[in-house]
């Protein structure tokens, strides 16, 4: 069971949802560039590439706006959780393989290398949002064994 | 954990809709399928393509270079494009450089073939060009066929040394 305080679970919310709308909002003005960052990391087949960068910006600002309203709340957390963990994987597959490359993560905001500071910021997100759900979880089994 | 993954999919399929409503309401819309050449460029220039190109152009802003042979330049350009063969640029370089000096540029070769247009465009990023520099996919037969402005003919202004080309003003 994880309690995590009020104050400090409004701090995490309204830090995950800051992140992703800041990182969304770029990447939705400017899906070709956010093609090319895709691409960079040399995964996905160039086919699935340009529907990628149409649909992920505005899942990360749906799921931040879940985060921060209330509204879908642990979808929003599972969202944002699973968004930073594969980013976190993309950024070490691109570490492994020796590519230097622009992360792609703030799109056209802010040039940033998917190196290892990138990394770590993606995982603490990861885990924030998902000790979030976790803490969301055992609240709400919690409230059903008081019912 | 039934909830959470309804919520996830709803968000996802959210994420859909926004996603084909944002790009209606785009004036340049983003195409699913991109030309392979869009990925080909890595000289650290910005691939645009033609819709890009044209508001570029008509923005006024950005110097337009042509990095085929003077021969194909003069069969037909980009109107008030430069002429810059690739394998010419470093002896054209000093007539061009005040021309494009903190300028964004656009560069072009033919068709989808960027090689041309990205090779020059890394030996411009390399002389410490810090301006945009953008690399037009579809090149200037897709101008062309889009009733563009072109214009044939040779370079009348990097034929010429530079203080002719570009006199002091007098005052």
């Amino acid at each position: 069971m994880v309690r995590i305080p009020t104050p400090i679970a409004w701090l995490l919310r309204l830090a995950l949802a800051a992140i992703y709308l800041i990182a969304a909002v770029p990447k939705i003005l400017d899906p070709w560039g956010f093609a090319l960052a895709i691409r960079n990391f040399r995964i996905f087949p160039l086919e699935i590439i340009p529907p990628l960068a149409l649909w992920l910006p505005p899942f990360e600002l749906l799921g931040a706006i879940a985060v921060v309203t209330g509204v879908a709340y642990r979808g929003g957390l599972a969202a944002l959780g699973l968004l930073s963990a594969g980013f976190a994987a993309g950024i070490v597959s691109a570490m492994v393989r020796g590519l230097d490359i622009d992360c792609g993560c703030f799109g056209s905001l802010a040039k940033s290398s998917a190196n290892l500071p990138h990394l770590l910021m993606n995982l603490v997100t990861a885990a924030a949002a998902f000790i979030l759900l976790a803490s969301a979880a055992s609240t709400r089994g919690r409230r059903r064994l008081l019912h | 954990m039934r909830r959470i993954l309804g919520e996830l999919v709803l968000l996802a399929l959210l994420a859909v809709a926004a996603a084909l409503a944002a790009n209606l309401l785009r004036a340049n819309r983003f195409s699913l399928r991109l030309p392979k050449g869009f990925y080909e460029v890595s000289s650290g220039a910005r691939p645009v393509l033609l819709p890009r190109a044209r508001a570029l152009f008509e923005a006024g802003e950005t110097v337009f270079i042509d990095a085929r042979s003077a021969a194909s330049y003069e069969e037909g350009q980009i109107q008030g494009a430069f002429s810059v063969p690739f394998d010419r640029w470093r002896e054209i370089y000093p007539s061009l450089s005040p021309w494009i000096e903190n300028q964004p540029i656009l560069i072009y070769a033919s068709g989808s073939e960027v090689s041309a247009a990205d090779d020059l465009a890394g030996a411009l990023i390399g002389k410490g060009h810090h301006a945009p520099v953008f690399v037009l996919i579809g090149g200037v037969e897709e101008w062309r066929e889009a009733g563009l402005p072109v214009r044939t003919g040779p370079d009348s202004v990097l034929s010429m040394p530079v203080d002719e080309a570009w006199p002091e003003v007098e005052w």
